[in-house]
């Protein structure tokens, strides 16, 4: 077969195929749509949970910026992990905001300095890794109508693990070291596992 | 693309008939492989049709899908590796020696797609954007998330290989 035929074969063979996912889905999603659901679940999420535990918002500006600085990573890294443009810039960014809240949470724990700091660590640690699994999921599922990045999973794991740490933290902050073992290390745990999951996770997309 | 978003088949098909074949020009440089190129054009088209919600209003539609059809490259060529196949700078140069085809611009073509393949896959698809498709820097630096810097350095490196590979046929590059 000539060099053009063999084109002109790949060419139409490629055309059926588009035309035939045009027809099987005529609709589509915009990306910001999927974003705002995504925020929007895990905040549902939180408040759904916080509220089924009984937790109560804590009084003083620390709690409420250390809280905020929470909400706006769960928000910003979601947001980001779909936005088509990727920059140095964003990704730089997120990473200091995800950063700091996680200082945040360490250092302005101190409701019982003296209580042992493995005191529910093991229940912690699940309600962390279990309230980040809606967010999660969904997140990578959003992904998968984005080309593969390492970058863009991590982002959807801060945000997601950002849920449980938000709950634990009206829930339960005790001390430093416990906080920093059970709330913030499986917190890094679920930016890893998504990392891993997305690599076996074929993409339907290879959009920006 | 902004009326192909909004589910307008026909300028699906418009567009395909725009880019198709520069599409399957980039993949065929980026990749020697006949039935790579297949699938990937095949995907690359895909891609587009199901991540059109991923598309901005007033973007470029060249840059955008070039970074679909470089992305799912890297993505094949990254699995190919894992699977070890054979395939790199020795092929490459063993295609720079093999018999000549029939027409002469067939036999140059064939000399810079083997010395293309022999160039590091980033600074591959930095050349072939920018010389082959008259994308900028910037455009491709943000449709691989990266500075504009980092790909000119890149692009830079990839013709400076080339002039060494191609001798005399490379004078007009960059």
């Amino acid at each position: 077969m000539t060099p053009a035929a063999q084109r002109h074969q790949t060419l139409a063979r490629a055309r059926a195929a588009a035309l035939a996912e045009c027809a099987a889905r005529p609709w589509v999603i915009p990306w910001r749509w999927m974003g705002l659901g995504l925020v929007g679940a895990g905040a549902l999420v939180a408040w759904g949970v916080a509220a089924a535990l009984g937790a109560s918002w804590p009084g003083g500006v620390v709690p409420a910026l250390t809280l905020a600085l929470l909400a706006g990573t769960h928000a910003l890294a979601l947001w980001l992990a779909l936005a088509p443009r990727r920059t140095p810039g964003r990704w730089l960014l997120i990473v200091s905001v995800g950063i700091l809240a996680m200082a945040a949470v360490i250092f302005t724990s101190n409701d019982h300095p003296h209580l042992p700091f493995t005191t529910k660590g093991a229940s912690c640690g699940m309600l962390e890794l279990a309230l980040s699994v809606v967010p999660a999921a969904l997140g990578l599922l959003a992904l998968r109508f984005a080309a593969p990045s390492p970058m863009r999973a991590a982002m959807v794991g801060l945000g997601s693990g950002a849920v449980g740490v938000f709950v634990l933290y009206l829930e339960c902050s005790p001390n430093a070291a416990h906080v920093g073992l059970f709330h913030v290390v499986p917190w890094l745990f679920v930016v890893g596992i998504s990392v891993a999951l997305q690599r076996v996770i074929p993409p339907r997309s290879y959009a920006p | 693309m902004e009326r192909f978003v909004q589910g307008d088949t026909r300028a699906f098909e418009a567009l395909f008939d725009r880019y198709g074949p520069k599409v399957h020009g980039f993949v065929g440089r980026m990749v020697s492989d006949a039935s790579m190129v297949d699938d990937l054009v095949q995907t690359t088209f895909l891609s587009v049709v199901r991540a059109r919600g991923r598309y901005e209003r007033g973007q470029r539609f060249a840059p955008w899908i070039f970074a679909i059809a470089a992305n799912a490259t890297r993505d094949a060529l990254r699995r190919r590796q894992r699977r070890r196949e054979v395939v790199g700078d020795d092929r490459s140069l063993a295609a720079l020696a093999a018999p000549a085809p029939v027409e002469p611009d067939a036999e140059r073509d064939r000399q810079v797609s083997a010395a293309l393949s022999a160039l590091p896959e980033p600074q591959r698809e930095a050349v072939v954007l920018h010389w082959f498709h008259g994308l900028s820097f910037r455009e491709i630096a943000a449709s691989r998330g990266t500075t504009p810097g980092a790909v000119k350095v890149r692009a830079h490196r990839g013709y400076e290989r080339l002039r060494l590979l191609l001798g005399n046929l490379a004078e007009d590059l960059e």
